[in-house]
C-alpha cells in the first residue's frame, strides 16, 4: 500500500499555501459537495502537486471503506414502541395542559378547527362520551388555535359528520370470528362497549379479521370488539402509551381507513 | 370525562410530506407525523451513533433519546438548516453525552470527544487487505474525528452542514478531517508489512 501514498510523507510541511488549502478540501471534493469553482481549484492543484494527488487517493480509499461499511440495521418498530411510550409519559405529565386543550377542542368542534391543516376529527356528540383533541407537546398545546382557517374547519367538521352518518349502519356485536353479525350500531364515534382505553379502527375494503388480528398483535394489542358490519374493530392494549404508539403506527397502515384512540371514558 | 380521542385519516391522500412539514406537524403534537419522521430518521441516526460508539446498547439509547428530543424540541426548529442537519446535531450531542456517561461510569474523571470509543483501546491495526486496514485504523480515531469522517463519507454532508451538526466553525471541522487523515496515514504506515 505504500505506493498508494500511505507512507509517512510528512511532506505537507513544505507545501505551498495553495496545496494546504486543497488538502483541507479533499474530503468534500471526494463526497461531491464542493462548488464548481472549488472543484476546479482542487483539480488544478492535484495536477501539479504529487502529495495532493497521494492524499486524494487516500481520501478516496477512506471514503470507499466508510461508505460501504456494513452495520446491521435495527428494527425500527421495536424502537417506535419504546419512543411512543416515553412520549406518552410526557403527555401524562402534562395532564393540565391536555385538559386545557380539550376545552379548546370543544370550542373548535363547534366553530370548526383553525389552522386549516388539522386532521379530520370526529364530531363530538351522538352519545359519545369521549372528547376530541390531538396529542401535543405540553408547551405547544394552544398554539394551533388561532383565528385562521375557520372555513376549512367547518368543512372538516361537516365531512366528519357526514362520514359518521354514512357509517351509521346496523352492525354486529362482538364477533371474534368475523363471520356473524348481530344487532347494534357501531361507528367510529359511537360509545364503545369496551371498558377502558382503546383504539378503534375502520378497515379498508377486503381486509380480513386475520389481517387485523396480525396487525394488532404486531403492536401489542388485542381485538376486544368487532368487526361491525362497517368494518370497525375496537382494540385494547397494555397501556395508554402503547395504544398511542400503536394508533400512530396503524394510521400509517394501508389496511386501515381511519384510526381513533380513546384514552379514557 | 375523556381525555383524548385522536382521529387520523389514512389511505388516500398520503402525499409525501417534506421533512420540514413533518417537523412542523410534530411541533403541533401530530403523532402520525412523528411516526413518519421516526421512520425516516431513526435508522440513520442509529447507524450514525453505532459508528461512533460501536456498542449497540449505547447506539440504541442514543437513537431513541435523539428521537424523543426531536419530539420535545420540534417547536424550536428555526428552519435555517435542513431538518436532517438539525436531527443529526441532536444525535451527535446525544451520542457524545452517552459516551461521557459511560466513561465516567468506568472511572474516568472527565471525558471529552477527543477520546476513542470505549472498546478500541487494545485493538491494533493488522496488516491485511487495504480496506480492512482502513476500517481498523478508523476505529483508532478519536470519536470527534471519526464523526467527521462518517458524516462526510457515509452520510455525504457538506462542510457547512457538519459544522452545524457539531457546533464547530468550518475551519475546525476542516482541521479535524485533516488530522484524521494524517492519523489514518500514520496508522496505515504502521500496519504496513
Amino acid at each position: 500500500m505504500s505506493d498508494q501514498g500511505h507512507g509517512k510523507h510528512t511532506a505537507t510541511e513544505g507545501l505551498s499555501a495553495a496545496s494546504l488549502a486543497v488538502l483541507e478540501m479533499l474530503p468534500w471534493y471526494v463526497n461531491g459537495t464542493l462548488s464548481e469553482a472549488e472543484r476546479a481549484e482542487v483539480e488544478a492543484q492535484v495536477a501539479v502537486c504529487e502529495v495532493c494527488a497521494a492524499e486524494l487517493r487516500l481520501e478516496r480509499q477512506i471514503a470507499e471503506v466508510v461508505a460501504e461499511e456494513s452495520i446491521d440495521e435495527i428494527d425500527a418498530r421495536a424502537s417506535w414502541s419504546a419512543i411512543a411510550a416515553r412520549v406518552g409519559e410526557d403527555e401524562d405529565d402534562g395532564a393540565d395542559d391536555v385538559e386545557g386543550a380539550i376545552a379548546d377542542d370543544r370550542a373548535e368542534a363547534v366553530a370548526g378547527p383553525v389552522g386549516g391543516g388539522a386532521p379530520i376529527r370526529p364530531a363530538e356528540g351522538r352519545g359519545a362520551s369521549a372528547t376530541v383533541t390531538r396529542l401535543r407537546p405540553r408547551n405547544l398545546i394552544t398554539r394551533a388555535f388561532s383565528t385562521r382557517g375557520l372555513g376549512a374547519g367547518a368543512v372538516t367538521l361537516l365531512a366528519a359528520m357526514i362520514a359518521g352518518v354514512i357509517w351509521w349502519q346496523p352492525t354486529g356485536e362482538v364477533d371474534p370470528s368475523g363471520t356473524a353479525a348481530g344487532p347494534g350500531f357501531v361507528t367510529l364515534t359511537t360509545p364503545s362497549t369496551v371498558e377502558g382505553p382503546s383504539v378503534r379502527v375502520m378497515v379498508a375494503e377486503g381486509v380480513t379479521i386475520d389481517t387485523v388480528r396480525a396487525r394488532a398483535e404486531m403492536h401489542g394489542l388485542v381485538i376486544a370488539d368487532g368487526p361491525s358490519s362497517s368494518g370497525v374493530y375496537t382494540m385494547t392494549g397494555p397501556s395508554v402509551a402503547a395504544l398511542e404508539g400503536a394508533a400512530a403506527a396503524l394510521a400509517e397502515d394501508e389496511a386501515f381507513r381511519f384510526v381513533t384512540i380513546r384514552t379514557q371514558e | 370525562m375523556g381525555r383524548a380521542l385522536t382521529m387520523v385519516a389514512t389511505g388516500a391522500g398520503k402525499d409525501e410530506q417534506t421533512d420540514a412539514a413533518l417537523l412542523a406537524a410534530v411541533a403541533e403534537g401530530d403523532m402520525r407525523a412523528f411516526h413518519r419522521l421516526h421512520r425516516r430518521y431513526h435508522s440513520r441516526v442509529h447507524s450514525f451513533a453505532l459508528r461512533l460508539v460501536r456498542r449497540s446498547d449505547l447506539a440504541d439509547e442514543a437513537a431513541n433519546d435523539t428521537m424523543v428530543t426531536v419530539w420535545r424540541q420540534a417547536g424550536s426548529f428555526r428552519g435555517d438548516a435542513r431538518v436532517s442537519t438539525w436531527v443529526f446535531g441532536i444525535a451527535y450531542r446525544t451520542t457524545l453525552r452517552a459516551l461521557r456517561r459511560v466513561a465516567r461510569h468506568e472511572g474516568h474523571d472527565e471525558v471529552d470527544e477527543t477520546i476513542a470509543a470505549p472498546h478500541t483501546g487494545t485493538q491494533m491495526v493488522e496488516a491485511a487487505f487495504l480496506s480492512r486496514d482502513i476500517a481498523s485504523a478508523l476505529e483508532q480515531l478519536p470519536v470527534a474525528q471519526r464523526a467527521t469522517v462518517v458524516l462526510t463519507h457515509h452520510f455525504g454532508y457538506r462542510l457547512s452542514e457538519i459544522a452545524a451538526i457539531t457546533g464547530l466553525p468550518e475551519g475546525t471541522v476542516k482541521s479535524r478531517m485533516f488530522h484524521a487523515r494524517s492519523r489514518l496515514r500514520e496508522l496505515l504506515a504502521g500496519a504496513a508489512p
